[in-house]
């Protein structure tokens, strides 16, 4: 628990999401764009406050964490713990909790149908939900499937509950945990889990007596690897 | 005949990736690997190619109109010993490369597969750099075309009967008194008596 802790105590998080690509421009300035196909993972740069207490005893515990994880293990993080940070994923449909924990997913991608169309069944039937015009998900909803930690955020403007017994998603990655995806249940907002892991873990300096301060960012890097 | 690549022509963006088939050649059986640079599994032709198995990164590939000799490389995670062990404990060196390049749609699916480089491995490197607290472990094939290869490849036909008639199911006895000048002394310029 010491990337959360990192990233309850946090003063700024800068999230990157940018893909792998090549530009090149034409001798007439066309712009030719090549785009490595990638799983996109989610990159998290994090600072904290200047110093911490050292004297508190979960400081000590905290250092002592993040010297054993060190560049080298994952950990499941979510920003759902903290009322000073869940804003910053939050669900901005009209479902309420035990309504999202209904939705199965019915297709993630196969040989004919795009791995980037999340489609979800499991629908509402009843209530100011079950209406056509009720509004599922909108456009930078973050999306999981449970039990595997990686979201997807919603593409699309907003996704209605139409008539139909599913409703199409389009995420912002292609599906690349496969189909066994299918059946299983979401989880939508703050609550989401990110596997990451620290590939830049700063070292720390005594500032004078009990006072401490990590030398750099946290730079967070999601850990994809355990998906073959 | 050329081949027209529908998904680079008249677009602006293409996503892509490249798909390595490694042959190992053994004595009685031959082991494949196969890996490529994508973001998931994929099954093309029966095969499956895993997603970055231990792949880093391929070297540059020279594109030309007309067939040319070229080299490229091909290098693969050392964090994975078994990338190791493949390089030490098989005969790498000699396995068959195969490199195609693979167009995506925008939704992930694969819309193209295209050969872009055939060869043969012809060496391989291990190498391990530790500097400061980063330690970084490669291994390294090159590969060489199957141009430089015949380029480089000495051939011929040795001139007795019996191999002369291999090609020509005994007909061609061009060779045929070459036996008989085995030997022979030749006395050039002499004046005939």
């Amino acid at each position: 628990m010491s990337i959360q802790n990192i990233i309850n105590i946090a003063d700024t998080i800068q999230i990157n999401r940018r893909k792998v690509i090549g530009i090149q421009y034409t001798r007439n300035e066309i712009a030719r764009i090549s785009e490595l196909v990638t799983r996109n993972p989610w990159r998290f740069s994090v600072k904290v406050s200047a110093v911490l207490r050292y004297d508190l005893p979960a400081t000590r515990a905290l250092l002592e964490e993040l010297d054993r994880l060190d560049r080298r293990i994952p950990e499941e993080i979510t920003f759902a713990n903290n009322s000073n940070l869940n804003w910053m994923f939050s669900y901005q449909g009209s479902l309420t909790l035990a309504e999202r924990n209904t939705l199965r997913v019915s297709r993630f991608g196969d040989s004919t149908h795009d791995y980037n169309e999340l489609v979800l069944t499991g629908l509402p039937t009843t209530g100011a939900n079950a209406l056509p015009t009720a509004v599922m998900f909108k456009k930078g909803d973050i999306i999981q499937v449970s039990g595997y930690p990686y979201p997807f955020t919603v593409q699309n403007t907003q996704v209605l509950r139409g008539s139909s017994n599913t409703i199409s998603i389009t995420t912002h990655r292609e599906n690349f945990i496969d189909t066994s995806v299918v059946n299983g249940s979401v989880v939508a907002g703050p609550a989401v889990e990110f596997n990451m892991f620290c590939t830049n873990m700063p070292t720390y300096t005594f500032v004078g007596k009990n006072m401490v301060q990590f030398d750099g960012a946290f730079e967070l890097y999601e850990y994809t690897g355990t998906i073959l | 005949m050329s081949t027209y690549i529908e998904e680079v022509d008249s677009v602006d963006r293409i996503r892509s990736a490249e798909f390595i088939k490694l042959t190992v050649i053994g004595t009685n059986t031959n082991a494949i690997y196969t890996f490529s640079t994508s973001y998931k599994k994929e099954t093309i032709g029966g095969v499956e190619y895993s997603p970055m198995g231990g792949l880093i990164a391929i070297g540059n590939q020279q594109r030309d109109l007309a067939v040319t000799a070229y080299d490229t490389s091909i290098s693969l995670a050392g964090v994975d010993p078994a990338n190791i062990s493949l390089v030490l404990n098989t005969n790498i060196r000699g396995s068959e490369i195969e490199i195609h390049r693979g167009f995506y749609s925008d939704g992930g699916l694969i819309t193209g597969m295209y050969p872009r480089f055939t060869g043969i491995v012809t060496s391989y490197t291990i190498s391990e750099q530790r500097e400061d607290q980063i330690d970084s472990f490669s291994v390294v094939i090159n590969c060489s075309s199957y141009k430089s290869i015949l380029e480089n490849n000495i051939g011929g036909r040795r001139t007795s009967p019996d191999i002369w008639k291999t090609l020509y199911a005994g007909t061609d006895t061009s060779m045929d008194n070459v036996v008989n000048l085995n030997g022979a002394y030749f006395d050039f310029g002499v004046p005939v008596k």
